[in-house]
């Protein structure tokens, strides 16, 4: 016999662990499990978070809704008679049918076309058919009151035209939530000029919502998954950047910056590739105007990503300006919901700029189109490691912290540490790192 | 025998959908006219709102054989999948110009690699084609798509 595990002792399946205190081990069930989550739905998106709900821009008008997700929920966003924006969700306080079916529109009441309960734009029941019967017959009981039957609303706040909601009453001030390096980032891209959208892009992913969070806050595989990205020198290892993250280590900005030195230490990048056979440095464009279109902020950044969580990201690729929005869709599918914006006062030439830049991100992106692929390639890999973890050690363990270097996986650590003390588990660190008992 | 217009379209969308869904990328470029041309495939959600924006935009010859190229040098890692492309309903109008329009719906399933079929990508084609040489090219191809929400990835054309 050569089986050393023979099956009169089969082995128990471990239980969830987070087995490093720096969160250098993440347990894969996190991203397999239902009843994880059930309780992301129940527990952190209707916790202390704000909700990314739409751009003012968006809505600029009296009457003007639309409608976008926080987790599982559909919410209504709507703008006000004097200008305000409220949220509420997209169902019926009646039989719980979902009232708008349309993604935009304008309107200055709801009414659910089931029974016609209709609501104002706060979310208030103003009206229910035959509440008083007919003929004094049927109708509500007398202690039916509409003001307890209104749509279940949300707290908004508002920051450079973004629209963020809560369920909770004990979530920080927005600006606190978001931190600093957020808020200058908002302030750089979406206020010192006026946004607009000028088209959307979806994307359904087969992978974890949190494998896009994960994604975004990983500028170590931005050079070596998007190839492209390297062979025309958008993001490489050779340049300068780094990321800082705010208080709860939630929040990333990682950015890289455009050096006069870039192509030169591009060349010289082999022996980081470690064999791969991958860098392209001699790649060239039939037509390369994609690539020459001059950086419209003239602030040298060339790619700045702004990760909040848990489910925004605001993004400036190249010369590519967009708003992120995941929609989880159960433990293994998010869909990704892209703004692409242009800004007010944007000559044609710009505007055709940004029709070419656009190639870079998305579905079809030269870039972007390939996170969806290794968010499918992991669902899949660790589908079956329940009991198992992934390993978080480039740039250094420890207390997540800000650097100047990229090839680091210390913010997605950020993420996960804000994440576990969200979701209530308990406290993690209590084995060493190949998940022994210490 | 008269070749009809209208079958010469329908040839063409047959040999052009063969050269994709062969992976013969290097032909795509060829359906299009050499001195100038566009391709763009677009959301019915930004086109129906006159949102400009595509999924993907080539507005020129090289950048036509950019997109393909891309694929043939495996710059991107992309989803490996068998893509069928059934296109119907052709609808061919010349024009008093001479300038031939043609519409078709257009509908691609897909097959994982482990034998698993889907329905990928439903839309529609809007072109416009020239005659060089005898020959019809795409002077202007607008792929409208129902299904906007991706299936992960668009790498390969539509």
């Amino acid at each position: 016999m050569t089986n050393s595990n023979p099956a009169s002792t089969p082995t128990v399946e471990k239980p969830m662990t987070w087995p490093t205190a720096d969160f250098s081990r993440v347990p894969y069930d996190v991203f397999t499990d239902p009843q994880i989550y059930r309780l992301e739905m129940d527990k952190l998106f209707r916790g202390e978070v704000w909700n990314y709900l739409g751009m003012e821009c968006e809505i600029p008008a009296w009457g003007d809704y639309q409608t976008t997700w926080i987790g599982d929920t559909q919410i209504v966003v709507t703008r006000a008679k004097d200008g305000s924006v409220n949220a509420f969700e997209n169902s019926c306080a009646h039989r719980g049918a979902r009232i708008v079916d349309k993604l935009r529109g304008n309107a200055k009441r709801h009414t659910c076309p089931y029974h016609l309960w209709t609501y104002n734009l706060a979310g208030e029941l103003t009206g229910v058919p035959l509440e008083k019967g007919h003929n004094g017959k049927g109708g509500m009981p007398p202690c039916f009151e509409k003001k307890d039957h209104g749509l279940r609303t949300l707290r908004v706040a508002m920051r450079g035209g973004l629209i963020f909601g809560t369920y909770c009453d004990t979530t920080e001030p927005l600006e606190d939530y978001l931190g600093p390096h957020s808020v200058a980032q908002i302030d750089r891209l979406l206020v010192q000029r006026k946004p607009k959208v000028i088209g959307y892009l979806r994307q359904k992913i087969p992978g974890n919502w949190k494998l896009y969070n994960e994604n975004v806050r990983d500028p170590y595989h931005a050079s070596l998954l998007h190839l492209f990205q390297v062979s025309f020198g958008i993001q490489t290892p050779a340049m300068q950047g780094g990321i800082k993250l705010d208080k709860d280590g939630k929040n990333t900005w990682n950015h890289s910056i455009m050096g006069v030195n870039d192509n030169a230490n591009l060349g010289k990048l082999s022996d980081a590739y470690a064999d791969t056979g991958k860098l392209m440095p001699d790649l060239e464009m039939h037509d390369p105007s994609l690539l020459k279109i001059p950086l419209d902020l003239g602030d040298g950044y060339k790619t700045t990503l702004l990760s909040m969580f848990p489910t925004l990201i605001v993004a400036q690729v190249d010369n590519t300006y967009a708003v992120r929005h995941l929609r989880p869709k159960g433990p293994d599918a998010v869909e990704l919901h892209i703004t692409y914006l242009g800004f007010e006062g944007d000559t044609p030439e710009q505007l055709h700029n940004r029709l070419l830049a656009v190639n870079l991100i998305g579905p079809s992106g030269y870039i972007s189109m390939e996170d969806g692929e290794a968010l499918r390639l992991v669902q899949e890999g660790v589908k079956a490691r329940r009991g198992d973890h992934s390993v978080l050690e480039m740039g250094g363990v420890g207390k997540p912290h800000d650097t100047d270097y990229l090839s680091q996986e210390i913010s997605i650590r950020g993420f996960w540490q804000h994440y576990h003390r969200m979701m209530g588990f308990a406290p993690a660190g209590n084995m060493n790192r190949d998940g022994e008992s210490a | 025998m008269t070749v009809s217009l209208q079958q010469r379209v329908e040839r063409f969308n047959f040999d052009y959908a063969d050269a994709l869904n062969q992976r013969r990328f290097a032909e795509w470029p060829e359906s299009f006219a050499a001195d100038a041309c566009d391709y763009r495939v677009v959301s019915r959600e930004n086109h129906d709102a006159g949102l400009p924006a595509p999924l993907m935009g080539c507005y020129t010859p090289g950048m036509v054989k950019d997109r393909v190229s891309m694929l043939i040098k495996e710059t991107l890692t992309y989803r490996q999948m068998y893509l069928r492309h059934h296109i119907t309903n052709v609808r061919v109008n010349e024009e008093v110009d001479g300038t031939i329009t043609a519409s078709a719906n257009l509908l691609v399933m897909q097959s994982d690699l482990e034998g698993n079929s889907s329905i990928y990508i439903v839309g529609s084609y809007d072109d416009t084609l020239v005659e060089i040489d005898g020959q019809l090219k795409l002077r202007r191809r607008l792929v409208i798509v129902d299904s906007f929400s991706i299936d992960n990835m668009l790498a390969v054309p539509l």
